[in-house]
């Protein structure tokens, strides 16, 4: 679903001058886009200039982006490689690795069709994402949010895919152990 | 326990969504097992529907972003479209603004023609148009008062009503254009194409319908849309996403004998789209991105297209090769290139005379 809005969004800025488009495209994908850098580089005024760049550089190559065949994947991309030039500026590390990888916090809220989950379990959920290591909760936020494959992710994050099929596993396991039995039989 | 952890690894595969069948029967078997673990099953497919919630300070960022990036974009433009700021104004007197959008593709694109009736409001009746033309060889982008875009393929004429988005929303196309539709619950768009009328809530599609083309085409990327005949309008064939439709037109030109014989229940067929393996793009959106895609087209389909594409007449001057079939793309090529890479498919000889392309059999 978002995989084709970002299709319609990015064909819609290879046409034309369209500021909706862009406006849109920044709405679905900020906060993805944001989290990212922000675990990268561990500083939120930094994180903020790289994504705005992400959107901007977006805009100045809209002629080009008919030509991406996977436009979220480019964007998490950008702000990915956006993020490391930032470091290398910095002249700090420039690996991905675990350890350099910076938490952030992820909230989520129940939508009204949702039956099953109660806000009282949302907020068990909550307690339990923000526990995981930086890098599990990454790995989960973009499997989750940008609905990336495995094989993506890793490239992503420049792991292997097993690590992020452990990680998936660790943080759905986590997840749902927190949650009482209690919550899930009403 | 060492099933347990390969029950989590399948549930943590079904969670993405890329589990294959045969994990799925295992995971199944697993579950079967241990019906304790089920419950956890279903909180995970719930979980895949929670979405994020931002804290405030990430809200402020996010609003703060957004200006800036305006700015800077907007600052960018300036400096070099001083022509489209001229148009901007001309828009603005006449206190339209759809037409800003239309008058910035305009400049954008170059190649545009359009014309519409007199702009002067109140004194118009009811029923009328604003209309649009596009050239061959050119696309429009066309911003409506509604927030909905529409993007028009070349040789296309495209009409909205005048009071579009106020008390109704309607369309008439022929040629071929791709929708992406603001959801307005109370006020369904509807779109007129030769004898077919499609019911639009909120979604993005694709219409074909050419007139020289024997059939109307329609195909949903996203949402739902709703597609009946001007002549039976009662029935309703309601399209998913991924999913074609196609119509006979009731006065095709090209319609074929055998054709005729088929009874009104066979003229309308409903398919699911073709993905291009190699970056999942779809066949029938392909114009949009300057290539044009044809899988298993009779050669007679595909000239009426080349026609559109190349901005040439081609005449086949054999009936027998109207039903020749070809795969394949052009994206930069010329239409010479283009004719010699197809005949590396079929066997046919061809001419070209300024802008007249003859084809016939080898002889």
């Amino acid at each position: 679903m978002t995989r084709n809005a970002a299709y319609i969004l990015f064909t819609r800025l290879s046409l034309a001058e369209d500021e909706a488009a862009i406006a849109e495209l920044h709405n679905i994908y900020f906060y993805r886009l944001y989290k990212l850098a922000y675990s990268i580089v561990g500083d939120r005024g930094a994180a903020e200039e790289i994504t705005n760049d992400v959107f901007v550089r977006i805009w100045e190559r809209r002629s080009l982006l008919k030509d991406v065949a996977s436009p979220e994947l480019y964007l998490l991309k950008c702000a990915r490689n956006r993020a490391l030039e930032f470091l290398r500026s910095q002249k700090m590390a420039v690996q991905l690795s675990e350890d350099e990888l910076h938490d952030f916090p992820l909230q989520w809220e129940v939508s009204p069709e949702q039956l099953l989950i109660s806000s009282e379990m949302v907020r068990h959920i909550n307690k339990v994402i923000d526990q995981l290591s930086p890098r599990c909760k990454l790995i989960f936020l973009l499997v989750k949010e940008s609905n990336l494959k495995y094989k993506e992710v890793a490239d992503l994050l420049h792991i292997s895919i097993k690590t992020v099929e452990a990680q998936m596993s660790i943080a759905l396991k986590k997840i749902s152990l927190a949650v009482p039995m209690t919550f899930l039989h009403h | 326990m060492t099933n347990n952890g390969r029950l989590w690894e399948l549930l943590a595969k079904q969670f993405d969504g890329h589990i294959t069948e045969d994990e799925l029967r295992e995971l199944q078997a697993l579950l079967n097992e241990q019906q304790d673990m089920i419950p956890y099953g279903e909180l995970l497919s719930e979980l895949r529907g929670l979405s994020l919630r931002p804290g405030p300070e990430d809200k402020e960022t996010k609003g703060n972003s957004l200006s800036t990036i305006m700015q800077s974009i907007r600052g960018k433009r300036e400096e070099t479209a001083a022509g489209e700021m001229v148009a901007e104004t001309a828009g603005r007197r006449k206190g339209f603004y759809a037409w800003v959008g239309v008058a910035a593709a305009v400049l954008v694109i170059g190649t545009v023609y359009f014309f519409r009736k007199d702009a002067r409001g109140g004194s118009s009746p009811a029923e009328s148009y604003d209309k649009i033309v596009t050239k061959t060889g050119s696309r429009t982008l066309i911003n409506l008062p509604d927030s909905s875009t529409v993007v028009l393929n070349s040789a296309c004429q495209f009409a909205y009503n005048k009071d579009f988005g106020v008390k109704k929303r309607e369309m008439r196309l022929t040629g071929e254009a791709f929708f992406d539709i603001h959801g307005n619950p109370d006020m369904p768009l509807v779109v007129h194409a030769g004898n077919v009328i499609i019911r639009v809530l909120g979604t993005s599609f694709n219409v074909r319908a050419y007139a020289e083309d024997s059939f109307v085409e329609a195909t949903l990327i996203k949402g739902v849309i709703e597609v009946s005949l001007k002549s039976d309008p009662e029935r309703k064939i309601l399209l998913r996403p991924n999913e074609k439709i196609v119509i006979r037109n009731e006065v095709g030109k090209t319609v074929s004998p055998a054709d005729t014989t088929k009874s009104r229940a066979e003229v309308i067929s409903v398919t699911q789209l073709a993905v291009d393996p190699r970056d999942s793009s779809y066949v029938e959106t392909a114009w949009m991105k300057d290539k044009l895609i044809f899988r298993k087209e009779s050669f007679a389909s595909l000239a009426a297209r080349m026609e559109r594409w190349y901005q040439v007449k081609i005449a086949l001057a054999d009936t027998s090769l109207r039903t020749l079939l070809f795969t394949g793309s052009f994206e930069k090529e010329t239409v010479e290139e283009a004719f010699r890479a197809l005949q590396h498919s079929a066997s046919f000889s061809y001419s070209i005379d300024g802008k007249t392309i003859t084809v016939t059999r080898r002889k």
